[in-house]
């Protein structure tokens, strides 16, 4: 009798993962689309540089460690395109480079790979690049400027406060909600386009790349404390509505917790995992010192995928376990 | 005559083994992530580091030695209590020291952390534990090997942190164009302690392949 072997992750058909990553890909695509309309080709350039360095690292990567290459499952491409899509339209194009030299030289690659990482390499690639270039990260233009942006390789450009920054200083919110789903507000360059995150989301709900399990907890518990604990004056719903659309909450909530290779698969860990990241989100933005730090919720909830994948195991078979150790 | 000589080759290896497990292949830092919060908090600058590195080694130093003489002829609860006053005793004339003979301003730069340097968990764990089941000559190699691993390790990130935050090194310019402010706050730190780490265990293996072929 013999056994195939399929490396990481381990789905039910090893050949599904890089469907997955073209879904994913595809719900990637008209959120920069979107972006062009208001900034220009700026955006598309920013998430391509981010996209081809990914994979052009991965590769870089494979043969160092004269593995066979990875690229072809399009992970690295996912990452590098996240990575793309969360800078801001303003920022200079060696941004979402480097956010993808350290996503898969020091986190994916030392791991073991593609899928043998532990963390989420798009959501360390924001980290570092949030935490070294502040500067960069948070300056958003005005998308009501109506003039594309030069396509040179630094723009300097007077910046706009975002919702997220409007939100840590408290006060009255500038943003009615019309203007909050139809993405007419300053952000990255794919974390503004409501209507369209949500399009997304249902197409690759319907496409089983995403799981409902982990996106709907995650934004229930979001919803939840930002109704308890509003920022914003004028009412639970306006504090919610903000909240949800501000940064990039939902994107986060659809592309990156729901990566098939950090995320845990057993049903009740997956609904723990995502009410951990609401609470971890939302916290980082209350406490936190930038405007938004979901990528850092993201990667302290990643470490605590297995556990949660163990536990709901645990919690459904306490019963058969305890029956076990009495005989 | 000749069992004499065996015994000090023995000793000798013994030394060297320890100095170079206790140097590198153990870093304290590193390998045993011991005594990582003055690196955090303080290493922002190569003079904090040197600093720190002496204190550090004036306080290992003569807890190690006092513990190895004395520590197994002391029950074990009041061990902690006297190298902890010793090297508190130590660490004051160390900040007088600083303060009037050195530069006011390095002791303000340095206060809370020279006092810390006393509880450092890094002079407990080397002193406390390692040092009362050797022998004196072996806990001082250890001693002495911790610190300089602990200094080697403090000195590289503190310079290069200041050389990204400040543009200087030993607080002289070096005239950068480009000056990264956030490279003084712990996270950098963090960073670098990291790629330091990986880069130890890539070593270790190196050397570790290379003996095995030989």
């Amino acid at each position: 009798m013999s056994y195939k072997t399929a490396h990481a992750p381990h789905l039910r058909r090893s050949d599904r993962f890089s469907f997955m990553c073209a879904d994913v890909l595809i719900a990637l695509a008209p959120l920069s689309i979107f972006s062009a309309v208001y900034y220009g080709f700026r955006p598309v350039l920013l998430v391509l540089a981010g996209l081809v360095s990914a994979v052009l690292f991965e590769t870089i990567g494979c043969l160092l460690m004269r593995r066979k290459p990875t690229v072809t499952d399009g992970s690295a491409a996912v990452t590098g395109a996240i990575i793309g899509s969360l800078v801001s339209p303003l920022s200079p194009y060696w941004l979402p480079v480097a956010g993808s030299a350290f996503a898969i030289f020091s986190v994916k690659m030392p791991m073991g790979g593609s899928g043998r990482n532990v963390f989420n390499p798009a959501a360390a690639g924001l980290s570092a690049i949030t935490l070294c270039f502040p500067g960069f990260f948070f300056k958003y233009p005005d998308p009501g400027i109506g003039l594309p942006l030069p396509l040179s390789k630094t723009v300097n450009m007077a910046s706009v406060p975002s919702p997220a920054s409007q939100l840590a200083s408290g006060g009255q919110t500038l943003y009615s909600p019309t203007m909050l789903l139809l993405g007419e507000i300053p952000g990255p360059i794919g974390g503004t386009a409501i209507t369209i995150l949500i399009a997304s989301a249902l197409f690759l709900l319907v496409r089983r790349a995403i799981s409902p399990l982990i996106t709907l907890p995650y934004l229930a518990t979001c919803a939840v404390l930002a109704s308890i604990f509003p920022r914003v004056t004028g009412g639970t719903a306006g504090s919610v509505m903000v909240e949800l659309c501000a940064g990039y909450l939902l994107f986060c909530g659809i592309f990156l917790l729901n990566d098939p290779v950090t995320a845990p698969r057993h049903w009740l860990g997956r609904i723990a995992y995502g009410v951990l990241a609401g609470v971890l989100v939302m916290l980082t933005r209350y406490f936190g010192r930038f405007e938004e730090g979901a990528c850092f919720a993201v990667l302290l909830v990643n470490a605590f995928a297995t556990t949660l994948d163990r536990f709901g195991w645990y919690a459904l078979n306490l019963r058969r376990i305890r029956n076990r150790r009495r005989s | 005559m000749g069992q004499g000589n065996n015994r000090l080759s023995k000793t000798l290896n013994e030394m060297k083994d320890t100095f170079f497990d206790s140097f590198l292949a153990k870093n304290i830092v590193l390998v045993q992530a011991i005594g990582i919060s003055p690196i955090l908090a303080a290493g922002v600058t190569l003079k904090n580091g040197v600093v720190l590195t002496l204190c550090t080694a004036a306080v290992l130093i003569p807890a190690s030695l006092f513990m190895s003489l004395f520590g197994d002829k002391l029950p074990a609860w009041v061990r902690p209590p006297i190298y902890t006053v010793g090297a508190a005793a130590i660490m004051l004339g160390a900040a007088i020291f600083i303060d009037r003979v050195i530069s006011h301003e390095l002791y303000a730069s340095l206060y809370i952390f020279i006092p810390l340097t006393a509880v450092n968990s890094l002079v407990s764990y080397r002193a406390g534990g390692f040092s009362v089941s050797h022998e004196p000559v072996i806990a001082l190699t250890d001693a002495v090997a911790s610190s300089l691993g602990f200094g080697l390790v403090i000195c590289v990130v503190s310079g290069l942190r200041e050389i990204a935050a400040y543009g200087t090194l030993w607080e002289n310019p070096l005239n950068f164009s480009v000056v990264l402010s956030e490279a003084s706050l712990p996270y950098a730190a963090f960073l670098l302690l990291g790629f330091m780490a990986a880069f130890l265990q890539w070593l270790t293996s190196v050397i570790g392949q290379k003996l095995a072929k030989n």
